[in-house]
């Protein structure tokens, strides 16, 4: 694989430019890399406004029209749509978990089977949180099932 | 796109464990009574195929599109398996010879063809949960 670096002259957007001939797993996961380190996500907690890595959610809920994003210990409200989260963090380790859930993957510690087809997350700081029926495939595909 | 091939999968087996069942549970009654030349008319079996396709698409309404909490969804279950009964029994006083005496024993096989399917899915959601726990193990192994 050959890097090419060039520097940008006049403060220019910076671009990152693949060339590729067939896309394949190392590619993707560079990608999806280089996608969760470049997103940030802010969010408000006691009327301060915070900037939060997507490494640290844990999960992402709308309530009455507000969307609030859970980390380990804490919960930040944010303006955005539950669908302009899901637009963003498509393609990343991110899935819609029911009608008013967005579940980071990488913070689930175990799954168990819940009524009706439904499964219960229990996630890496003790949540659990329910995964509907419909996304339950959505997560099996992530998981290379 | 992808929630609605699924949805149509699950229907689609939904309706051909109910034929099954239905068609094995009758043949082992008849063998079980030793009923001598009792057989499956064509009108049985599309009476059956009725009852399968209709019990399927009941899922849709009552399984597929249910987000409620736990209270909410057994009460859609309970309200499910009075569907089930009604489309099953209906079909089977209209369409069959079976005497309204016997029409307990019908639902009884209702009961447990129901039962039956509960269990068959609670299994393969545990496979598929044992699986799904060992992928992420092995993920959350490689992120630390």
């Amino acid at each position: 694989m050959k890097i090419t670096i060039e520097e940008l002259k006049d403060g220019g957007e910076e671009e990152i430019i693949i060339r590729t001939n067939t896309m394949d797993e190392q590619l993707l996961q560079l990608i999806y890399n280089v996608k969760m380190k470049s997103l940030r996500i802010t969010g408000t907690r006691q009327e301060r406004l915070y900037v939060i890595a997507p490494k640290d959610i844990y999960y992402i809920e709308s309530v009455d029209n507000k969307a609030f994003i859970y980390t380990k210990d804490s919960v930040y409200e944010s303006k955005q749509k539950l669908y302009e989260f899901e637009e963003q963090f498509k393609n990343t380790d991110f899935f819609r978990a029911s009608k008013s859930v967005i579940l980071n993957r990488n913070k689930i510690k175990s799954l168990s089977p819940a009524f009706n087809g439904r499964l219960e997350a229990l996630l890496q700081n003790g949540e659990k949180v329910i995964i509907s029926r419909q996304y339950v495939a959505v997560l099996k595909r992530m998981l290379l099932l | 796109m992808g929630e609605a091939k699924e949805v149509i999968k699950g229907i689609f087996i939904r309706y051909c464990i109910v034929f099954t069942l239905v068609v094995g549970g009758n043949m082992l009654v008849i063998w079980m009574n030793g009923t001598q030349g009792a057989y499956f008319s064509m009108s049985d079996l599309v009476t059956i195929q009725i009852m399968a396709a209709l019990c399927g698409l009941g899922d849709l309404f009552f399984i597929h599109s249910s987000e409620d909490t736990k209270v909410r969804g057994m009460i859609r279950s309970v309200i499910h398996y009075v569907y089930i009964n009604a489309i099953v029994l209906i079909l089977t006083i209209l369409r069959t010879s079976i005497p309204m005496r016997n029409i307990w024993i019908v639902a009884i096989s209702i009961a447990v063809i129901y039962w039956i399917n509960i269990v068959l899915d609670f299994y393969q959601s545990k496979k598929d949960v044992l699986k799904m726990n060992d992928m992420l193990q092995k993920i959350n192994k490689n992120d630390e």
